[in-house]
């Protein structure tokens, strides 16, 4: 079957203006580039943003419900103004914990959260480690180290000893934190409570994970002995709950603050400063994106308006024979989709050729010797929909105003030769 | 077999006046027929109302008074789109810019009113199309651009693209006001063989008279009226 008229028109006519083409093509294959280059960065930004965020912290905290502030006498007798004696409890010494934890476990876990990929008990408080005169403020964990695994990855990130099978009276400790101490592998160390309370350990095994937060600053020991530190008998600090997806962490939240007595925190109340920031940093890149397929619609449509006036015309006297308006706007409107198409790919695998370029280039920190991505591109699939869908309808939408007056084009004008 | 009807082209009173601030009457009580074989020339000084005539003719613009009949149908008050079907069916236009499109071989360009048509009808009408090439000289020329060739073999391109889609009828408009006196005579003939060979009408408005007294009937037009209608003596009358 022969092609439509107005697609073989189209066809011919890219094929013989071929500067113009090009220019049309180099213009939308710039854009898509340039679009397709923005979003991999920004997302491969705000993902590493957001990993190590994340990454190193449980994505929502289940806490015990904070007690209000208790008055040291009876407010009923203190309006006779008597003054009473005594010592006062500090508010901040009262412990929090969550006695009898085993059944609420059992409890969360049948509520079966969505996405949830660990539950974990844990015991977290501030300590002082010290080695001989060195002393360093840092947070303690005690927990089960595989279950702690699957909140911070430190089997993986181990770089001396061992993690997993962790005994009594061992603790991990992070490669800055250690080598802030002056500490090594079987080395012992000693940990005090804001209460007071000593606890010793040997240096089990060191992690880095990268996260300066989590290797300057974190003590991994057994659940039993964070218990004994805290005093806590057999009672909890909280639970940790790590999701697949860490934006689904406020609804999580949501849903259990109706179905739990206790306090649920995410880590996206906790880090609202910084997802203000990946919010600009997406506002400002959708900006971007905007005005470059602006300027690519504008483009495209000024070059097929020198085409429609170049052939104003030819197009006249195909109107004559009785090409009809919709035959002549299809015309233009071929063009400009066939040209955005043409361009979408060829932008794209330039795009594809220049992320892959930039995604192998690497930095070494020069504390830890750690590689790490120059720049961080994520490249989805998505994106590459989206940047070449925008592309092919910014190209038939600016190919419309062009077309229209092609379509509009009087034959009895063109028949005189006005 | 199908039957042409008779008269192929019939103006009754037709008028046309343009609007504006102040209305134009360009044309006014216009009536004549034209049958099948006819070559008719339409003279008359500039401003008189030839290209109206013209244009109400190629149903490119509309009479606002009277009827007009076509084929034996009535197409005074057709919408564009079926204005434009009617164009590309039943006639062929030859312009004094030829307007080929420079895209497009000769042969390509000859077949247009075919690819606008639609369907398979530019295969069917090809191998018709090279013959008539051949016929006017133009059979080595087939796949050369317009830019490619003279101003005469444009023309020659132009009025094969009149005939492509085998119309009833051709308006030439100033066909030859382009071309030298050689190239004139050769189109003039060329279409004297369309109304005697290819039994086909042909209007043609000029202001060339020497052009105009090769057409078998000269209609005159002064101020939008028909003037005189007479033949040329170079068709013996009918009977």
């Amino acid at each position: 079957m022969p092609a439509p008229f107005a697609l073989c028109v189209a066809l011919r006519q890219m094929t013989h203006n071929r500067g113009q083409t090009l220019l049309t093509i180099g213009v939308v294959a710039t854009s898509v580039t340039l679009i397709l280059f923005i979003s991999s960065l920004i997302i491969g930004l705000q993902i590493r943003i957001v990993s190590t965020v994340t990454d190193s912290i449980p994505h929502v905290r289940i806490l015990p419900q904070e007690r209000a502030p208790e008055v040291p006498w009876d407010s009923a007798v203190a309006t006779d103004a008597t003054v009473r004696v005594g010592v006062v409890p500090k508010l901040e010494q009262r412990q929090r914990k969550i006695e009898g934890w085993q059944p609420w476990l059992e409890r969360i876990e049948a509520l079966e959260i969505s996405g949830l990929n660990a539950l974990l008990p844990s015991v977290e408080g501030g300590v002082v480690v010290s080695r001989e005169s060195k002393r360093i403020s840092a947070r303690l964990v005690g927990a089960a180290p595989e279950d702690y695994n699957r909140i911070v990855d430190l089997q993986q990130n181990l770089v001396a000893g061992r993690f997993f099978g962790l005994d009594g009276g061992e603790a991990v400790i992070g490669l800055k934190l250690a080598t802030d101490l002056g500490v090594r592998l079987g080395d012992r160390v000693s940990f005090l409570s804001a209460e007071g309370n000593r606890h010793t350990a040997t240096i089990a095994g060191i992690f880095d994970t990268g996260f300066g937060a989590v290797d300057g600053a974190t003590v991994v020991v057994p659940l039993r002995d964070g218990q004994s530190l805290f005093q806590l008998g057999n009672a909890i600090t909280g639970f940790g709950l790590k999701l697949r997806d860490v934006f689904a962490a406020e609804q999580v939240a949501g849903d259990l603050r109706h179905q739990l007595p206790f306090k649920i925190e995410s880590w996206m109340e906790d880090n609202e400063r910084a997802l203000g920031g990946l919010r600009a940093q997406s506002q400002s890149s959708r900006m971007i994106i905007a005005f470059t397929v602006i300027s690519s619609g504008l483009a495209i449509a000024a070059l097929m308006v020198i085409s429609v006036s170049s052939k104003y015309r030819e197009l006249g006297i195909l109107k004559a024979m009785g090409a009809s308006n919709g035959q002549v706007l299809s015309i233009f409107a071929w063009q400009g989709t066939l040209l955005s198409l043409i361009g979408a790919l060829l932008g794209t695998l330039a795009s594809l050729a220049l992320l892959f370029w930039l995604s192998s280039l690497k930095t070494v920190s020069l504390t830890t010797g750690r590689a790490t991505d120059l720049f961080p591109i994520a490249l989805t699939v998505g994106n590459f929909i989206i940047g070449n869908g925008l592309a092919v309808v910014t190209g038939l939408l600016a190919s419309i105003y062009p077309a229209s007056r092609a379509a509009k084009v009087d034959p009895i004008v063109v028949i005189r030769g006005q | 077999m199908i039957t042409i009807p008779s008269p192929l082209i019939s103006l009754e009173g037709i008028g046309k006046v343009y609007g504006g601030e102040v209305p134009t009457r360009a044309l006014q009580g216009v009536s004549f027929t034209v049958n099948t074989g006819e070559f008719v020339a339409i003279v008359g000084s500039s401003g008189c109302g030839k290209t109206t005539l013209l244009n109400l003719l190629g149903l490119l613009d509309r009479a606002t008074e009277g009827t007009l009949h076509l084929a034996g149908r009535n197409v005074t008050d057709l919408d564009s789109r079926a204005a434009g079907q009617v164009r590309r069916d039943l006639l062929g236009f030859i312009f004094q810019f030829h307007y080929l499109l420079p895209e497009f071989d000769a042969l390509e360009n000859a077949l247009m009113p075919c690819r606008l048509a639609g369907g398979n009808r530019a295969q069917e009408r090809e191998p018709a199309m090279r013959a008539l090439f051949t016929r006017l000289g133009l059979g080595t020329k087939i796949h050369k651009r317009p830019g490619q060739l003279s101003g005469g073999e444009q023309q020659r391109v132009a009025i094969l693209r009149a005939l492509a889609n085998d119309p009833l009828f051709i308006l030439a408009d100033e066909p030859t006001g382009n071309l030298d006196s050689h190239n004139a005579a050769e189109i003039s003939a060329l279409l004297h063989d369309v109304t005697r060979e290819m039994h086909r009408a042909v209007i043609m408005v000029t202001h060339d008279q020497e052009m105009a007294m090769k057409a078998d009937r000269v209609i005159t037009l002064r101020d939008g009226q028909i003037e005189s209608d007479r033949p040329t003596g170079q068709r013996p009358a009918p009977g």
